[in-house]
């Protein structure tokens, strides 16, 4: 007898289909989440914190970051690795990490400004390092200095993997030799090259050093306490302080002088070619290079009558995130291990020429190129003469007296104030000894 | 975008970490679980729980999770993130309900909810969920190549794109209030109105077009050369469309065809509802259908409209009578007839003739005028009616 066959309406197939997608639904989506769990993905959060008030070279940042090389090594280490890298501007990071953090996102590892990690620290925002066998290994290589600057009490804030520091800018089409000290920067002003300078405390730092009122500002910024030695004293800081403002209103009462609000305004005012010199950060010096190229020139900051200039140097550090699990965090141990490698920072310094090694082992090869001469003399300026700054601070001092200070010394280019008001005003800044 | 997919499938590395499990577990357990209790049965101590709506039912979950993980000194941002969109949703649902329904008729809250309220909570939780998973900034700056010379990133693709679909979407308001005001001021016709509508729509939109070729760089002699390519191209093979789209313009421009005009469409008189890009929607009475018909066609064919001038449409019905009635009672009759008809207007007023001799019955023909030219068809039913009632009482034969 033949069997008879019921096709199904397609009603009942729709239907029969929209039980089978709920059923499903449930198992798929935990499917989903187990996989998330166990499977064999391997991905590690970076977040890159660009130095305060490069915010325009965020993007550069990331496209070109001098640690290129380290992530190349890295990923061939790791080829089944996958590095995200974003940036945060260091305006915002203490709120993206707190907002992160509450939900359990935020990153494995933080490449960041050293007083800026201590701040994080001490804000229980990033985890210390010392408790990591990563550390001890680490820190024979590095220079005891450098060591300081990334320890607070609440313990090791980051890994130091490069320096960054400040130096002179020029276009070698407009001037062919760099000044050498403030007599022939000032000289430069008078025979009608337009020069720039930043208020700003860290772009302006240089010439504070070359007269003699380094030891006087430290203080102001870090928030420090003066140590005290035989040449330390309120009248020397004053007669100091006085020279220095007094020879910021001199170099503003050129008309070639340019007088900027920050190291934007300046690296802008040298791509376009108003300006034929400027102080700027090493990290801009990639930028500069793309839009100037062979007109670029890279030199030391002029030296003055008490001395070298002091530029001002900052380090980069890897700081470990809070929220990783013990996989990420063992990748995030082993790329900030690796970027102490010998051969990565000597890659580092040659492919960016723009940053110093950390690891003290790392031969830099100046007699091949001048602008890491320049780098290297200007580091070997800030060790021997800004002892007080390389000690370990936190950035949100400078961060509250910065404002605080430029506008100061903007009133006294301008003539708002006069050299000795401002000297009384700054001395009041001053943290009590 | 392959640097968009890996930035996604990195974001799946966030489920390795405890934390985030604790936080997302409990509530994609919580939308399961009530998606299963409402099946059941609503009887019991828990039946008006699951009376209320499912977005109430998960904010009710999405708190106790909080305060669970709060207790057990867990993190909590991610599940009161959820939380926000639960009641960000919420909120929405309560305002389309509760106060703009009382405003607007049901088919513009509608459009209003699904063409642009709805869209926006979608896309306002997407970013924000990219934001919270990733950098925003970051993903915007993704690089998509270079188009007509412009470097295109996604986060200006997106923003162009969002701000075209919103003015295609939401300009009817504001249009259709510039054109009351203007309608208001300088009293122009209903129909010159819906006109000025629908141009400023045109207008604003392609404004807002050439805004975004700005905005993502193009270079204006590319796309000039290419338009101009495109045009050799258009005029082989997507005429048709462009010449719709012409025709729909130098339609409006023109006023010959406008929305509320009424005209004869395939021997019907229909109301012209909407003058779209490439067709033109006509709503036609007799069975309430809309009829869509491509613009092209009135600008080719001749066009019958009763509202050009004014809005009077004379009708005429033809009907015989047997010879043996008084030609001359059956005209009084019939015009009589007419002018009793409230939709029929006095003047012109209604007039019967004598308009043909048969062997058995004379031809006669009632013409009378009406108001709405869309009633022709039921006042002349009326008519019918009246005079097949009339006939009756008076012991006539029915007319053919």
């Amino acid at each position: 007898m033949p069997r008879s066959v019921t096709v199904p309406s397609s009603r009942s197939r729709r239907v029969s289909r929209c039980r089978l997608v709920r059923r499903l639904g449930p198992v798929l989506a935990l499917a989903a989440l187990l996989q998330g769990c166990l499977g064999p993905r391997q991905t590690l959060h970076v977040v890159l914190v660009p130095t305060s008030r490069l915010e325009w070279l965020q993007r550069d940042g990331k496209d070109r970051i001098a640690w290129t090389p380290l992530l190349q090594e890295y990923q061939r280490l790791h080829p089944g690795l996958q590095l995200q890298v974003s940036v945060v501007d260091e305006a915002h990071l203490e709120e993206t990490l707190r907002r992160d953090r509450s939900r359990g996102l935020g990153p494995d590892l933080l490449v960041l400004r050293a007083p800026v990690a201590n701040a994080l620290l001490q804000q229980g925002l990033v985890e210390r390092l010392n408790d990591q066998p990563a550390w001890h290994r680490s820190q024979p290589l590095l220079e005891p200095a450098l060591v300081d600057r990334v320890t607070t009490a609440a313990g090791v804030s980051g890994l130091p993997a490069y320096n960054i520091l400040t130096l002179a800018c020029f276009n070698r089409q407009v001037v062919p030799r760099p000044p050498a000290n403030l007599d022939d920067l000032m000289g430069l002003a008078a025979s009608g090259r337009p020069i720039g300078v930043a208020v700003d405390p860290i772009g302006i730092w240089w010439s504070a050093g070359a007269l003699g009122a380094q030891d006087a500002m430290v203080p102001i910024l870090t928030g420090n306490p003066r140590v005290a030695s035989a040449t330390a004293s309120p009248t020397a800081d004053r007669a100091a302080l006085l020279a220095w403002l007094t020879w910021l209103r001199q170099l503003a009462l050129q008309s070639r002088v340019d007088i900027a609000s920050g190291p934007r305004e300046l690296v802008e005012g040298l791509e376009s070619g108003r300006l034929s010199w400027i102080p700027c950060y090493s990290s801009s010096l990639a930028h500069l290079e793309r839009s100037m190229g062979k007109r670029l020139g890279v030199a030391p900051l002029p030296a003055g009558p008490s001395g070298p200039p002091t530029p001002f140097g900052t380090v980069m550090v890897m700081a470990l995130g809070s929220d990783s699990s013990p996989p990420q965090r063992r990748l995030a141990l082993q790329l900030a291990e690796l970027s102490l490698d010998p051969l990565v920072q000597r890659e580092i310094t040659l492919e960016s020429l723009m940053v110093l090694p950390a690891n003290r082992f790392v031969s830099v090869p100046v007699a091949s190129s001048g602008r890491l001469a320049a780098l290297e003399q200007a580091q070997r300026q800030f060790d021997e003469r800004s002892k007080l700054l390389t000690a370990s601070f936190s950035a949100d001092r400078l961060r509250r007296t910065q404002p605080l200070v430029e506008d100061l010394l903007w009133k006294v280019m301008l003539g708002v104030v006069t050299p000795q008001q401002g000297t009384e005003a700054l001395l009041r800044l001053s943290p009590p000894s | 975008m392959s640097t968009f997919l890996a930035e996604i499938q990195g974001w799946l590395a966030f489920l390795d970490r405890l934390p985030v499990l604790l936080q997302l577990l409990p509530v994609g357990l919580l939308l399961l679980g009530l998606l299963r209790l409402r099946r059941l049965s609503r009887q019991g101590r828990w039946g008006r729980l699951l009376d209320l709506p499912l977005v109430v039912q998960l904010l009710l979950g999405q708190a106790l999770i909080a305060l669970v993980l709060l207790a057990l000194h867990q993190r909590v941002g991610l599940v009161l993130l959820l939380g926000q969109f639960s009641l960000a949703w919420l909120l929405l649902r309560l305002a389309e309900r509760q106060l703009l329904a009382r405003w607007l008729p049901p088919e513009s809250l509608q459009l209003l909810s699904t063409r642009l309220l709805r869209p926006l909570f979608l896309l306002a939780v997407l970013l924000a969920g990219i934001d919270a998973l990733g950098s925003l900034q970051d993903l915007a700056a993704v690089p998509l190549g270079v188009w007509f010379g412009g470097a295109i990133r996604l986060g200006d693709l997106l923003s162009v794109l969002v701000v075209l679909y919103l003015l295609l979407v939401g300009l009817h308001l504001p249009a259709a209030v510039v054109s009351l005001l203007v309608q208001r001021g300088l009293g122009i016709s209903e129909g010159s109105r819906r006109a000025l509508d629908q141009i400023l729509q045109y207008v604003i939109f392609g404004l807002g077009v050439i805004w975004a070729m700005g905005r993502l760089g193009f270079n204006q002699t590319g796309v000039l050369a290419i338009a101009g390519g495109l045009s050799v191209g258009l005029g082989f093979g997507i005429k048709e469309v462009f010449s719709n789209i012409v025709s729909g313009l130098w339609l409006l421009i023109e006023g010959s065809v406008r929305p509320g005009e009424v005209l004869m469409h395939e021997g019907e008189a229909c109301e012209v509802r909407r003058l779209g890009p490439r067709a033109t929607t006509l709503w036609r009475s007799g069975d309430n259908a809309e009829v869509v018909v491509p613009n092209q066609s009135f600008f080719t064919a001749a066009t019958t409209t009763y509202t050009r001038s004014d809005r009077m449409r004379r009708c005429s019905l033809e009907l015989k009578v047997a010879q043996s009635w008084n030609p001359e009672q059956i005209v009084a009759l019939l015009e009589g007839l007419a002018a009793d008809h409230p939709a029929v207007l006095a003047q012109p007023a209604p007039k019967a003739r004598l308009v043909e001799f048969g062997s058995e019955r004379y031809g006669y023909n009632l013409s009378f005028s009406i108001a709405d030219p869309l009633g022709a068809a039921s006042v002349t039913a009326d008519l019918r009616l009246a005079i097949c009632r009339r006939f009756g009482d008076l012991g006539m034969d029915p007319p053919a």
